[in-house]
């Protein structure tokens, strides 16, 4: 294992994608790639994930990016989970958070005793058992203890940032760690007659780049997988059919900033409300077969909160993703690899899982086909399992006041999500895989949260004297409220870590 | 309106009255307290391999504390001692010897004994430590066993647990009309229903033998050994660390060194050899030979069916892989424990995940057939010769290339024994991104930094039979 010639990368796109990469790469193949970003002003940031999950903080700490500087340079707030508005009914709200609820008994899942419980007329909310759902209802906000099995680790956290910031962070680390940047437009893409691999691209000043490996950061353009190699959408809208957001910022409001995100369901829709430490970020996600932009952007107007910081901006996409997303030497990342709305912020994630795989098989030595089918086994099993989640949140619902909620809750879902469906309403039990991004109490929450009560749980749940069990739940209640008492408001806690604030003083 | 939880299951008949049955029954018994468990004795078949496991893997540890099978209790009762991992000689060229341990393998990038290989080569023993900063946290082991004093034990346990025990053996299973089981005749002409039946009636697969017949999947193609040779008595005792496993030029010889004596088999295949022949090579005075069929059950749940251990999964013993199948299907079992009502789906979900657990297994073992240096002998020969499976080809396919082991649901070895396999068969890990661009100077802190490690762990271990001799002083 001696070192090798490095491998020559060009990356193009500066978007969130593209400065993840180059500043992985960087940092995680140290002298075993020389990599090129080449980026142009005039081309737009798309920067639609504002909020992220937990395991964006291993990412950046992997990369070697200290926390507090991260934070202070994008005006980035803590999150505890997301605040579901009005999708099982109008009227509805549940907390998805990144935290587990109760406590396992006797080896069952604690959510069969909580169904034991609430079907004798008790603890409608499973929410109550969830330290960190508790702590986002109270505006509280401590960082977990990592290394115990008590209630303080029983939740973790990621962030709610500026993603117009993050961009030009990651490109300030990736330039300190030898990426070049070049700026300019590719107004060509050269292929080998051969191999079909893309030889090299060209910019408008007739400057010529050719790579080992190219990774298309160019969100939906899709500069090479698409363009260039023509490399087929498999399209989802049938399933998920927004397909336009309309965004606009507002002010902060005074008083405590919400360690979590909302998600409200809209008519044909639904709007998000991320708070960051200078402003609100607010948008509206919606289907324009169900909706027109106008009525879209009248209706953000309508539920946003605070004076408007800038007029509202349309955003285009389509659900869905390229058949591969590594083809001959082209890597997509991002969403020129493909799209699934931000319903649970799950869009960085998609570019940074992809970015972390690229690395495990990076082509020291040249691109095996092994290496391709590997990458795109990988990425279609992230991409197939969080469109379930995001199905499920849109038929799991009883709301018949729009044309938009009629077809969610009648499509016909994908087979893989029916048959989880069908499991948790007969059983109670959610089908486990160790790999992928949610796990059991992740849909415990959105099940419960939007009134998919199972008929039928585990028989053990009945077996413990229930009114020792409703003394267990009660005593649990009451160390949660306890600890979320003991914490600070999230403002506070923000203030106190002056490293982490944007503008302290 | 609310739903209610199920009625729990009120009666269950384990078929099979081996360690197999009765960690199921003890396990059923514990999570249903009010349920009446019944284990109906089936005769003892040599060839019910996960029966007659004498060693476990570190996972079965905190599966037997669960189910409150004390490791205590199987040192003073079980003859129970502890072991840090397997040697295997001659598995890639002829005079080849390597350790394949249990607990955290070396950091990747540097090729390098593990603090657990390095305690066992130096024939001493700890604990492993909780605190990650000890060199002891990368140790692990695992269990070795008596089988006959190990079914006693847990026939005991049973039976202060209120598990009952039929007085009359099994003697046939009558179908009913949806394609399960209505009951069971006992050899006395007394019926007995239940509300599930778990067969642990080893390869004869009592009760599942009465349902509408369920496709196998034949492993044949895959693992070559289809015959076990069982001497008809233990060898002397002798108190080390490691066990072996020994390649010879028609089949492999399996040691377990138990401290009342050596339990050991040689597996064969009938394409290579004689029965005399292996009985010669194995070094046996004499042996019966036991049919094995390399295989599984489709589906190991099949209506009101469940079928552990050799009934449902039949592989050559390679690492004593067995038992601890059963563990991880019992645990499944427990997760998933239905009620009265058996839903097809949670069927399913056992099923999908229960055989997940079974095919990885089955490549562990296949893996060791695989090793690009292997050694001179027909059987090596005729085993190399066998089909790789798909799961099995991607993991040494991206282990050589990328030096990465692909993830695998319900996986029942952890990773870190998938890299020392690779290891002990001579298979090198390809290049990483992090191999790659170590500096010669990381590289060689990296190392003296692990070989300080597994200095101060054998420093701080006391000899294998010094610490053996404490810890039972302490289990009486």
């Amino acid at each position: 294992m001696g070192r090798r010639d490095p491998v020559s990368v060009v990356i193009v796109g500066g978007g969130t994608a593209g400065w993840s990469a180059a500043a992985a790469l960087a940092r995680l193949v140290p002298g075993g790639a020389d990599i090129r970003l080449i980026e142009s002003a005039d081309i737009g940031i798309v920067g639609v994930g504002e909020a992220t999950l937990p395991h964006v903080r291993q990412f950046i700490q992997q990369i070697g990016i200290d926390e507090a500087a991260f934070m202070r340079a994008t005006h980035a707030t803590f999150k505890l989970g997301i605040d579901f508005r009005n999708f099982g009914r109008i009227g509805d709200s549940y907390i998805h958070p990144f935290g587990t609820f109760g406590r396992d008994l006797a080896q069952v899942p604690f959510h069969h005793y909580w169904l034991q419980r609430r079907a004798a007329g008790e603890e409608a909310d499973i929410g109550q058992f969830s330290l960190a759902v508790q702590a986002a209802r109270a505006g509280r906000f401590q960082l977990p203890r990592e290394t115990d099995l008590s209630l303080a680790s029983s939740y973790g956290y990621a962030y709610q940032f500026d993603a117009g910031l993050f961009g030009p962070y990651l490109r300030d680390f990736a330039c300190q760690h030898g990426v070049t940047r070049t700026e300019g437009r590719i107004v060509s893409v050269e292929r080998d007659a051969e191999s079909g691999d893309v030889a090299s691209v060209t910019l408008e000043d007739g400057t010529r780049f050719t790579a080992d490996l190219f990774i298309d950061c160019s969100g939906f353009r899709s500069l090479l997988l698409g363009d260039a190699l023509e490399e087929p959408w498999e399209d989802w809208s049938h399933w998920l059919p927004c397909d336009r957001a309309v965004a606009m910022p507002t002010a902060s409001p005074a008083g405590e900033i919400e360690p979590y995100t909302r998600a409200t369901a809209l008519g044909a829709g639904w709007a998000w409300r991320i708070p960051l430490q200078h402003r609100v970020g607010n948008g509206y996600v919606y289907a324009s077969a169900f909706i027109d932009d106008d009525s879209a952007a009248e209706g953000l107007r309508g539920t946003a909160e605070g004076a408007a910081l800038a007029d509202p901006r349309i955003l285009r996409f389509r659900a869905g993703r390229r058949r591969r997303s590594w083809v001959g030497n082209v890597v997509a990342i991002g969403l020129a690899s493909g799209f699934l709305e931000p319903l649970e912020s799950t869009s960085i994630y998609l570019s940074h899982m992809a970015i972390l795989r690229l690395v495990d098989l990076f082509p020291f030595g040249g691109i095996s086909p092994a290496d391709r089918a590997e990458f795109n086994r990988l990425v279609d099993m992230e991409y197939d399992r969080i469109r379930d989640f995001l199905i499920l949140h849109y038929h799991a619902t009883t709301r018949d006041d729009s044309p938009f909620w009629d077809h969610v809750r009648t499509m016909q879902v994908p087979d893989s999500l029916a048959e989880k469906l069908e499991l948790w309403r007969a059983t109670g039990r959610v089908a486990r895989y160790g790999e992928g991004l949610f796990f059991e109490p992740s849909w415990v929450a959105v099940y419960c949260g939007q009134n998919v009560v199972p008929d039928r749980w585990d028989a053990r749940a009945a077996l413990p004297d229930q009114p020792v069990l409703a003394r267990a739940l009660d005593r649990l209640k009451q160390e949660i409220a306890a600890q979320v008492q003991a914490m600070p408001g999230h403002r506070a806690f923000l203030e106190r870590e002056t490293r982490r604030l944007a503008h302290a003083g | 309106m609310p739903g209610s939880a199920r009625e729990p299951l009120g009666t269950i008949a384990v078929v099979g009255d081996g360690p197999t049955g009765l960690v199921a029954a003890i396990a059923l018994r514990r999570a249903l307290p009010r349920c009446a468990v019944t284990v109906i004795p089936t005769p003892a078949d040599p060839a019910a391999l996960a029966d007659w496991t004498a060693a476990l893997t570190p996972r079965s540890n905190a599966f037997l504390r669960q189910m409150g099978i004390e490791e205590g209790m199987l040192a003073a009762r079980a003859g129970a001692s502890l072991r840090l991992g397997t040697e295997l000689a001659g598995w890639t060229s002829g005079q080849s010897r390597a350790v394949h341990p249990f607990g955290a393998a070396p950091p990747p990038e540097i090729a390098a004994t593990s603090v657990s290989a390095a305690l066992a080569l130096a024939d001493r023993f700890a604990l492993p430590s909780d605190d990650p900063a000890s060199p002891l946290s990368d140790i692990d082991y695992g269990l070795r066993l008596n089988p006959q004093a190990y079914t006693r034990a847990l026939g005991a346990l049973a039976a202060h647990l209120g598990v009952t025990r039929s007085p009359s053996g099994f003697a046939a299973a009558t179908g009913d009309t949806s394609g399960g089981i209505a009951g069971l005749r006992l050899a006395s002409g007394e019926d007995v229903t239940a509300d599930l039946f778990v067969d642990c009636s080893g390869p004869a697969s009592l009760v599942a033998q009465g349902l509408p017949s369920e496709p196998h999947i034949d492993w044949s193609r895959i693992l070559p050994v289809d015959r076990l040779l069982i001497p008809p008595t233990t060898g002397a005792p002798k108190l080390t660390a490691l066990d072996r496993i020994t390649a010879t030029p028609l089949g492999w010889r399996g040691e377990v060194f138990g401290r009342d004596g050596t339990h050991a088999l040689f597996a064969a295949s009938i394409e290579v050899g004689s029965p005399e022949a292996w009985v010669e090579a194995a070094g046996f005075a004499e042996a019966a030979v036991i049919p094995l069929a390399p295989g599984r059950r489709d589906r190991l749940w099949q209506a009101n069916v469940i079928c552990l251990g050799d009934a449902g999964v039949r592989f050559e013993p390679l690492h004593w892989l067995n038992a601890a199948l059963v563990h991880a299907q019992v645990a499944l079992l427990i997760e998933l424990l239905p009620g009265r009502d058996l839903h097809p789906l949670e069927r399913n979900e056992f099923n999908r995940r229960a055989a997940a657990m079974a095919d990885r297994a089955r490549d562990f073992v296949a893996l060791h057939y695989h090793a690009p240096t292997r050694p001179e002998g027909a059987f090596q020969d005729y085993a190399a010769g066998l089909a790789l499976p798909d799961t099995l080809r991607l993991t040494i396919d991206e282990f050589t290339r990328r030096g990465r082991l692909p993830f695998f649901e319900e996986d029942v070895l952890p990773r870190d024994a998938w890299v020392f396999a690779m290891a002990s068969l001579g298979i090198a890990p390809g290049p990483t991104a992090r191999s790659v661009t170590l500096t010669p100077a990381a590289r060689t802190a990296l190392i003296r930094g692990h070989e300080a490690r597994a200095a101060a762990a054998v420093q701080s271990a006391l000899p294998y039979r010094d610490w053996l001799a404490a810890y039972l002083q302490s289990a009486r």
